[in-house]
C-alpha cells in the first residue's frame, strides 16, 4: 500500500489484519494504479496503489472502459458527505477476466464482464434474499463501487476487497480486486 | 471482486456503450420496469443528460410514446433527432397542454429541483419517480399529489438481475448509449463539462490511455 492509503486504511483495517488476510489467500499484492482525488477540492491525478489477490469466490478484472457519471462527482467533491480519500471514482466498468478463484464457476479467464454500482451486499436480509441486493438492509447497507465507508458485515470482508471504503474500484487500469 | 456481483456483457454490445448502462441504464430501467411501463403508455423523462437519454431509449424501446422535459433549447432538436418528442420546461403553455397526460414520469435531473410543475402532468393514481437526486428538494404541493390520488417516489440504481436485465435488454433493441470516448487524462475536464451539462451524452474512458498517463 503506499502510505497515503495506509493511511486512511487505518479506520477500517489493521495492519495485522492485513497481512493474516495476505497469507491467507496465498499471493502477493497487486500493484494497482488509477485516477484518484486526494480531497474534495482536488482534481483526479495518477495513483498507484496495492489489493489483495483474488479470494476463493472473487476474480481479478483488467478494466477496459469506465463511464462518467453525475454521481461519480459526487462522491470526489463530497457532496454526498461521505467519501473517504484518496477517492477512486468509477463503477460503470467493464473489462476482462485475467485471473479466477477456485470457487468461481460462472466466469472464465478472458470474459469480458461489468462491474455496476455495487459490489457486495449482506446476502441474509430481506431484500437481499429477495434480490434487491440494492435495497440491503444489513448492517452497512449494500457495498457501493463509488467510495464511502459502507461496508458490509464482517472486516474481513473490508479485508478481501483490497481497499473497498478506501479507494474502492474505480478508474483502475490493470486493476485488481 | 466477488463473482456473484459481475455483470456478463452480451457478445452484441461494445464493451464501451455497455459501461454506461451499468448505471445509467439500470438506474432508469429498474423503475420503468418497477412501475410496470409498457406498450401504449405515456412516459416522461425529466432532464436529458446521461440518464435522460438512455431512459428515452430504453422506454421507448419498450413501447412507450416518450416526451422528454427539458431547460436546454438546443437538446430539443437532439431528442427529436433520436425520434423523442421535447418539451421546454419554461414552457408554460406546453407545459399545460401535457396534464393529466403521463403513466409514468422519470426525474433524472441529479441536483435539487422543482417537482410541481411535473405533478399536474400526471394521470390519476400514477407515479413521479426520482432517480437523479439524493437530496431534500422543492417541497411539494400535496394539494396535487392527494387531489388525484398520484404518488411521488424514489428509486435507487438496480438489483443485479435488472442489471442484466436491462444489459440483455439494449442488446436485444439494439439501443444504448451516446458516447464521447476519451483519454483518463481529460477525465477532469469531462467532470466540468458533465457540471455544465456540456456532455452529448456520456464520457466513457479507454483506460488503455492510463498507460501512458503522466507519472
Amino acid at each position: 500500500m503506499t502510505d497515503r492509503a495506509a493511511d486512511s486504511s487505518q479506520s477500517f483495517v489493521t495492519d495485522s489484519d492485513t497481512a493474516t488476510e495476505t497469507k491467507a489467500s496465498g499471493g502477493a499484492m497487486l500493484k494497482a494504479v488509477g485516477f484518484a482525488a486526494k480531497h474534495s477540492f482536488s482534481n483526479l491525478k495518477r495513483f498507484e496503489f496495492e489489493r489483495m489477490p483474488a479470494r476463493a469466490d472473487e476474480v481479478e478484472i483488467e478494466i477496459l472502459f469506465c463511464g462518467v457519471c453525475h454521481s461519480d462527482i459526487h462522491q470526489v467533491k463530497n457532496e454526498w458527505s461521505n467519501t473517504v480519500y484518496p477517492c477512486l471514482p468509477g463503477h460503470e466498468i467493464v473489462g476482462r477476466i485475467t485471473r479466477i478463484g477456485s470457487a468461481v464457476t460462472r466466469h472464465g479467464i478472458g470474459d469480458l464482464v461489468g462491474v455496476g454500482c455495487m459490489i457486495d451486499s449482506c446476502g441474509a436480509c430481506g431484500p437481499c434474499r429477495a434480490g434487491d441486493e440494492n435495497y440491503c438492509e444489513g448492517p452497512n447497507s449494500w457495498l457501493a463501487t463509488y467510495n464511502g465507508p459502507m461496508v458490509p458485515a464482517a472486516k474481513r470482508r473490508v479485508v478481501s476487497i483490497p481497499m473497498v471504503g478506501i479507494i474502492p474500484m474505480a478508474v483502475i487500469p490493470t486493476t485488481w480486486w | 471482486m466477488k463473482e456473484k456481483f459481475l455483470l456478463n456483457i452480451p457478445t452484441t454490445l461494445r464493451p464501451e456503450v455497455a459501461a454506461p448502462i451499468l448505471c445509467a441504464g439500470a438506474t432508469t430501467y429498474s423503475p420503468l420496469k418497477h412501475w410496470g411501463v409498457k406498450a401504449g403508455h405515456n412516459v416522461g423523462i425529466v432532464g436529458f443528460g446521461g440518464l435522460g437519454h438512455l431512459a428515452s431509449k430504453i422506454a421507448k424501446a419498450m413501447g412507450a410514446e416518450v416526451t422528454v422535459f427539458t431547460h436546454t433549447k438546443e437538446k430539443l432538436e437532439e431528442a427529436n433527432d433520436f425520434g423523442i418528442s421535447a418539451v421546454l420546461e419554461k414552457d408554460e403553455k406546453a407545459m399545460q397542454g401535457l396534464t393529466a397526460r403521463f403513466d409514468f414520469i422519470l426525474s433524472t435531473i441529479p441536483q435539487k429541483h422543482d417537482l410541481n410543475p411535473f405533478i399536474a402532468l400526471l394521470k390519476r393514481d400514477c407515479t413521479l419517480c426520482v432517480v437523479g437526486a439524493l437530496e431534500p428538494l422543492e417541497p411539494v404541493n400535496n394539494m396535487q399529489v392527494a387531489f388525484h390520488r398520484k404518488a411521488i417516489a424514489g428509486s435507487l440504481i438496480g438489483n443485479l438481475a435488472d442489471t442484466q436485465e436491462v444489459l440483455d435488454f439494449c442488446a436485444k433493441h439494439e439501443i444504448g448509449p451516446d458516447i464521447e470516448l476519451i483519454n483518463i487524462e481529460e477525465v477532469n475536464d469531462a467532470y466540468d463539462k458533465v457540471e455544465q451539462a456540456d456532455v452529448r451524452f456520456r464520457y466513457v474512458i479507454n483506460m488503455a490511455s492510463l498507460k501512458g498517463a503522466e507519472r
